[in-house]
């Protein structure tokens, strides 16, 4: 098998393509999140907002996971190879990371130390 | 101009590529150290392509020859302003999508510096050159690439008529995202009340020849769902001994319809008329006709090169592939007429009438056409490679993968192909049409 990065990041590319600039401004105000995040780390609780992060990246993982089937019009009683049951938890961690990773920093401002 | 035979290079895979992403996607997991190269500097030349035909053929490779070449006068012909994804037509006409899923613009997909003409091609005339337009004009060329796809034959069935489609329990996945979506409501009537249904295929090659396979599991799937099967008696009528020109599917298949889904197969049964208004349907078998009442009835065309192919001088004119476009199986060269290459449905290979397989030929044809313009050796080959995502039922597919040779060529050793899975339904209802549309784009 022989296939390219370029063409991977081509065909995600037009995956998304119908909902890439709503895409592009989540992940902008993301970044300015992040970025207020970093100006007020010392005012910030970090350990318990990481905490909450990763509680809803898991929530929302398997979430997604228990979702992917359905999103294909099929049902979970369907996934009946190791493929099938590895590609539906591959899902789950992926958009769970990226769902942890997005809501990190509204997380984080909302659990700020008091005064 | 050279012809010769070309070393048979490895092609990137339509489905392999697909999967890659699917994999890279769902995991959020990137994909490094899968690099290749990046695409040879531009060739200077002055040369009139002319492509004709704006499916996915005749884009993509006008995308890769715009890319390829610097200063090239390539000319796209076509009136067609429509864009179907006739890879989901099976979807369409089983409820599974919309019609609007699968039409887009053809606009979107032509690169920058080709010239788009909005008229169609009746005359090809190599022995001068040129085409003849239905327009009045006659356009010059110094290397045609034909990719015109192919017609179906409605007429070659007697009392079938494309307007019948959606009425008297008639569909048909072919004819257009309009007719699919008729053959739904006619298949959705035969669910909801049972009866006789009718699974054809035509003699001869035809596009998608899983299409008929998947249509009579899919309607099957769906009576169970509804809680009908009981009161459906489903036939499924080759015109000869086969179902699927892959051998392991083809007993795969021989076997599952009759024991697992309880679909008779009735061999040596090709479609020759039908009664619309009675609802019989007449098959001519070895022992004579046979006519057959129905409910409901999946007719699928005879299908041909267009005529100006299959009775000119570019169509092979004996042997199997009559009347389809005579090209050289591996360099999709012309093996007539050098400077004519063809690509798609309308070539006469001996495999390959899928989108699948225009994606393995479109970089074959753009890297010859560009060897050819520069008076080199071949430097690409098509080794036949085809694929069929066979649904089986709606959430489950069979990945099958082949090449010339009929020997299974999965991408992934990890994919059983006789498996039924929800994986590749995955590929076929999320994936296929993104990779299609980066096909278009001559990105994959």
């Amino acid at each position: 098998m022989e296939f390219s990065i370029f063409g991977i990041l081509a065909v995600v590319l037009e995956l998304l393509r119908p909902v890439l600039l709503p895409l592009a401004l989540v992940i902008l105000a993301d970044a300015l999140l992040y970025a207020w995040v970093i100006a007020r780390h010392s005012h910030l609780r970090i350990a318990p907002a990481l905490r909450v992060s990763a509680v809803l990246g898991v929530a929302g993982g398997i979430g997604a996971a228990l979702y992917f089937p359905v999103w294909t019009g099929a049902s979970i009683t369907q996934l009946s190879s190791l493929l099938d049951y590895v590609a539906v938890i591959g899902a789950g961690i992926g958009l769970g990371i990226a769902f942890a990773i997005l809501v990190y920093p509204p997380v984080q401002l909302l659990m700020r130390k008091p005064g | 101009m050279t012809k010769d035979h070309p070393e048979n290079t490895s092609r990137r895979r339509f489905l392999a590529g697909s999967a890659a992403v699917a994999g890279a996607t769902a995991t959020g997991l990137g994909a490094g150290g899968l690099m290749v190269s990046p695409p040879a500097r531009a060739v200077q030349t002055q040369a009139r392509i002319l492509i004709a035909g704006a499916g996915a053929a005749g884009l993509s490779i006008a995308t890769r020859l715009s890319r390829q070449l610097d200063g090239a006068r390539i000319t796209l012909v076509d009136s067609r302003e429509v864009h179907l994804y006739q890879p989901g037509l099976t979807l369409v006409a089983t409820g599974n999508w919309t019609p609007g899923h699968v039409e887009d613009r053809n606009q979107r997909y032509i690169p920058e510096g080709v010239e788009w003409v909005k008229d169609d091609i009746v005359e090809f005339m190599p022995d001068q050159d040129q085409v003849a337009t239905a327009g009045g004009d006659t356009l010059d060329y110094d290397y045609l690439v034909i990719t015109t796809g192919l017609q179906l034959n409605f007429d070659e069935i007697e009392g079938m008529d494309t307007d019948l489609i959606g009425r008297n329990g008639i569909g048909c996945v072919y004819a257009s995202p309009d007719h699919a979506e008729r053959t739904w409501q006619a298949a959705s009537t035969f669910i909801e009340s049972g009866g006789v249904g009718l699974f054809t295929r035509p003699p001869g090659p035809i596009k998608c020849a899983g299409a008929p396979l998947k249509v009579t599991m899919l309607i099957e799937d769906a009576l169970q769902d509804k809680g009908n099967r009981a009161n459906a008696e489903l036939h499924y009528l080759p015109p000869a001994e086969g179902l699927f020109s892959q051998p392991d599917v083809n007993a795969f298949l021989k076997d599952y319809f009759p024991s697992k889904r309880d679909i008779a197969i009735d061999y040596n049964h090709p479609l020759t008329a039908i009664d619309a208004e009675r609802q019989e349907a007449t098959f001519t078998t070895p022992d004579g006709p046979v006519t057959r009442d129905y409910d409901f009835i999946h007719v699928v065309p005879p299908m041909s090169a267009p005529d100006m192919i299959r009775h000119g001088e570019l169509g092979w004119q004996d042997g199997s592939f009559q009347g389809w476009l005579e090209v050289d199986q591996y360099s999709m060269q012309h093996r007539r007429y050098p400077n004519v290459f063809g690509a798609g449905d309308v070539v006469g290979t001996p495999i390959g009438k899928t989108a699948a397989s225009v994606k393995a030929q479109a970089p074959v044809v753009a890297d010859n056409v560009v060897a050819a313009i520069q008076d080199q050796a071949f430097p690409a080959a098509w080794n036949g490679y085809t694929s069929c995502p066979l649904i089986t039922e709606k959430g489950q597919a069979m990945l099958v993968e082949f090449d010339f040779d009929l020997a299974m060529t999965p991408s992934f050793s990890f994919i059983d192909p006789m498996e039924s899975q929800w994986a590749p339904w995955f590929l076929k209802d999320r994936m296929l049409h993104a990779a299609y549309n980066a096909m278009l784009r001559g990105r994959v």
